[in-house]
């Protein structure tokens, strides 16, 4: 099929050799790319028990076929291993420009297996690939190890790496691209840490054939026009995902206070409209339409964003009014290389803990320099920051506050509330990488259009796999959700770029393969619906505030959400894949 | 009559309601809506009416943050 490049790079990181192979091809027509042929791969390659942080551990950084290609909002780029936070299946996605500059220098996919015996970067210059010393890069941070290397290989390299808190296999620690983008969940800068690899360099200067290039090209320019660019879909490049601030707090699923309730009367004071009027620049991912990046300033204070997460947790769940220092919590956290939305967690946790007097942190809601100060120890694990890096699940098992530990699996909670959003309570327990809200995203038809009761168990396990079906597809093409395409969309691009006819229809069938894929890895390390839980604050405290205000999600309608998500699935009640779905897979 | 949508005048037909709205901005008829920074639900889209210099958000916010 056009639109890939055929090849994939392995790269032997004990023996620091290469080798080139054809990708599969079979598995990249059932799972496409990106996220689903990622976890295909995994799935074969990976023995069951693998320890993350061994050297059996695969790092695999997967393109998709519209990559490189002037498909709008195609940019991204999935990196997928095994978790160390929590076990399972992990893929991220990562925005910037790395995904073009693989598919440019000849790849599809770049699989790295091993560990280098000390840290180095990785050099991948079209098919010359080199294996170099870091030394004098390990231990900055992402941002200053960025402008090292970018002033070594020019402008045109695009870099991935680690800040000190994936050197320090901190189990909540992402990968840098552009500055301010990362691979964001699940440990992944850990993994890569974990093989002493410091960045990987990318510089490709090929291209990609696609199908029909006229057509196909005057085709991808009406669908910019007509179905990115659109009235409603704007708001992103104009407010960024700060508009998502809005629509929370009217619905009733902004969390304070380490999610003790929803909706903050003082948000107006770090709320899109303000963070905006310091607005310095624009920027978006390559093949992007949309371009949400934008570039905040106060003070001393930079980021890329922030976005949604980012303020909500280092904000209202923090009980942090002031925008300066939710834009350098942003700051720091990218640079030495942390999840925001975990290591947030995992400080709002320990606020809570020390104001309730169950385990003194040192740290109580409010307390702003000291949220940046704990990232920082987090990163490098001294003092206070040995502990906090445990992350909420281990950490509730060691000092107590299970009742209020928020996290799935040991992946801490994104800010969407259930309570005033029921399915996602259920998106949370089912995702494949323990809590995240990007595998089914509920808010939209509970809260925000509003078109399903949010309050009720009725209907959601369709609701949630209707949505995960969604974001499969469209995370296997590795495209960005701000783009909200239907599914027919994705089977024309597809048609359009490949040259093989794709239907509606084909594309669903890749979901459910996708879906039930990432389960059975997950089942192959002893998951099973014992593990797919909310945390009990959800079940024993009714909201307080806001339009949700007297909701809490009753264990009964949890499990009946559970019940009806396996049976929409043909999973049996343990939530375990039959066998004859798996040999199908 | 003119309405701000999204930050911008627009002239629209008198008395169009919010579905008839979307029809006729060529937008997806399920996007999230704010009149005068009060969200509306889905099925008041058929019967809300919109009147002069009302302001009008329109999202669709499908994931991510």
């Amino acid at each position: 099929m056009l639109g890939y490049q055929n090849k994939m790079l392995r790269i032997d990181l004990s023996n620091k050799t290469y080798s080139t192979e054809p990708l599969n091809m079979d598995w990249a027509e059932k799972y496409i790319g990106g996220k689903g042929l990622a976890i295909k791969y995994l799935y074969e390659e990976l023995k069951p028990g693998t320890d993350p942080f061994s050297e059996h551990n695969k790092l695999l950084l997967m393109t998709g076929p519209f990559t490189g290609t002037p498909v709008p909002c195609s940019g991204k780029l999935a990196i997928a291993s095994k978790s160390p936070a929590t076990g399972t299946i992990l893929d991220c996605s990562i925005g910037g420009h790395s995904a073009l500059k693989i598919k440019y220098a000849g790849y599809d996919a770049v699989m790295f297996e091993g560990k280098l015996d000390k840290p180095g970067y990785i050099l991948i210059e079209d098919d010359k690939i080199e294996f170099k010393e870091a030394s004098d890069l390990w231990g900055k941070g992402s941002h200053e190890t960025e402008t090292i290397l970018s002033a070594e290989y020019g402008k045109e390299a695009s870099i991935l790496s680690i800040g000190p808190a994936g050197e320090n296999l901190v189990t909540m620690s992402c990968i840098n691209s552009d500055y301010y983008r990362q691979a964001g969940r699940g440990g992944i800068g850990a993994v890569m840490g974990s093989k002493n690899v410091k960045a990987i360099v990318i510089i490709g200067t090929g291209g990609v054939k696609v199908n029909d290039i006229e057509n196909t090209t005057k085709r991808l320019s009406e669908i910019l026009r007509e179905d990115t660019t659109s009235e409603e879909n704007m708001f992103i490049y104009e407010d960024g995902t700060t508009a998502f601030l809005e629509a929370c707090n009217d619905g009733g699923i902004l969390p304070k206070r380490n999610f003790s309730d929803t909706t903050d009367e003082n948000w107006t004071k770090y709320n899109g409209e303000v963070l905006l009027q310091y607005r310095k620049g624009k920027r978006g991912c390559g093949s992007c339409g949309l371009g949400c990046g934008n570039f905040i300033k106060i003070g001393d204070a930079v980021c890329e964003g922030p976005e949604y997460e980012s303020i909500a947790v280092a904000g209202p769940n923090a009980g942090i009014e002031d925008p300066q220092a939710i834009v350098k919590a942003n700051q720091v956290a990218d640079d030495v290389g942390l999840d925001t939305i975990s290591a947030g967690d995992v400080i709002i946790y320990a606020m809570e803990m020390t104001e309730k007097g169950i385990y003194d942190f040192g740290i109580r809601f409010g307390d702003k320099e000291k949220y940046i100060e704990y990232l920082k120890l987090m990163a490098k694990k001294e003092g206070i920051g040995a502990d906090l890096a445990l992350g909420v699940k281990k950490l509730s098992e060691k000092y107590g506050g299970e009742d209020f530990a928020m996290h799935v699996k040991g992946l801490e909670y994104p800010q969407y509330e259930p309570r005033g959003s029921w399915g996602m309570s259920l998106a949370y327990a089912v995702s494949d990488r323990g809590a995240c809200h990007m595998r089914a995203y509920a808010p939209n038809d509970e809260v925000f259009e509003a078109s399903i009761p949010p309050y009720t168990a009725e209907g959601k396990g369709k609701m949630v796999v209707d949505l995960a079906v969604y974001n499969a597809v469209k995370f296997s093409l590795i495209l960005c959700d701000f783009w909200p395409l239907g599914m027919d969309r994705m089977a024309e691009l597809m048609t359009l770029i490949t040259g093989k006819e794709f239907t509606e229809d084909d594309m669903n069938e890749v979901a459910m393969r996708v879906i039930h894929i990432a389960r059975a890895f997950n089942q192959r390390e002893g998951f099973t619906r014992k593990d797919d839980t909310m945390p009990k604050r959800l079940v024993n405290e009714a909201l307080k505030s806001g339009p949700a205000a007297g909701q809490k999600i009753p264990q009964e309608a949890f499990e009946k959400m559970l019940d009806d998500y396996y049976a929409v699935l043909g999973w049996n009640n343990d939530g375990i894949v039959p066998d004859e779905i798996l040999t199908s897979l | 009559m003119e309405v701000t949508i999204n930050n911008k005048k627009i002239e629209v037909p008198e008395d169009i309601t919010i579905s008839e709205l979307l029809k006729y901005l060529n937008l997806r008829k399920k996007s999230a809506v704010w009149i005068n920074e009060k969200q509306l639900l889905l099925k008041e889209y058929d019967t809300y009416k919109l009147s002069e210099n009302e302001n009008v958000k329109i999202l669709n916010i499908i994931g991510g943050g």
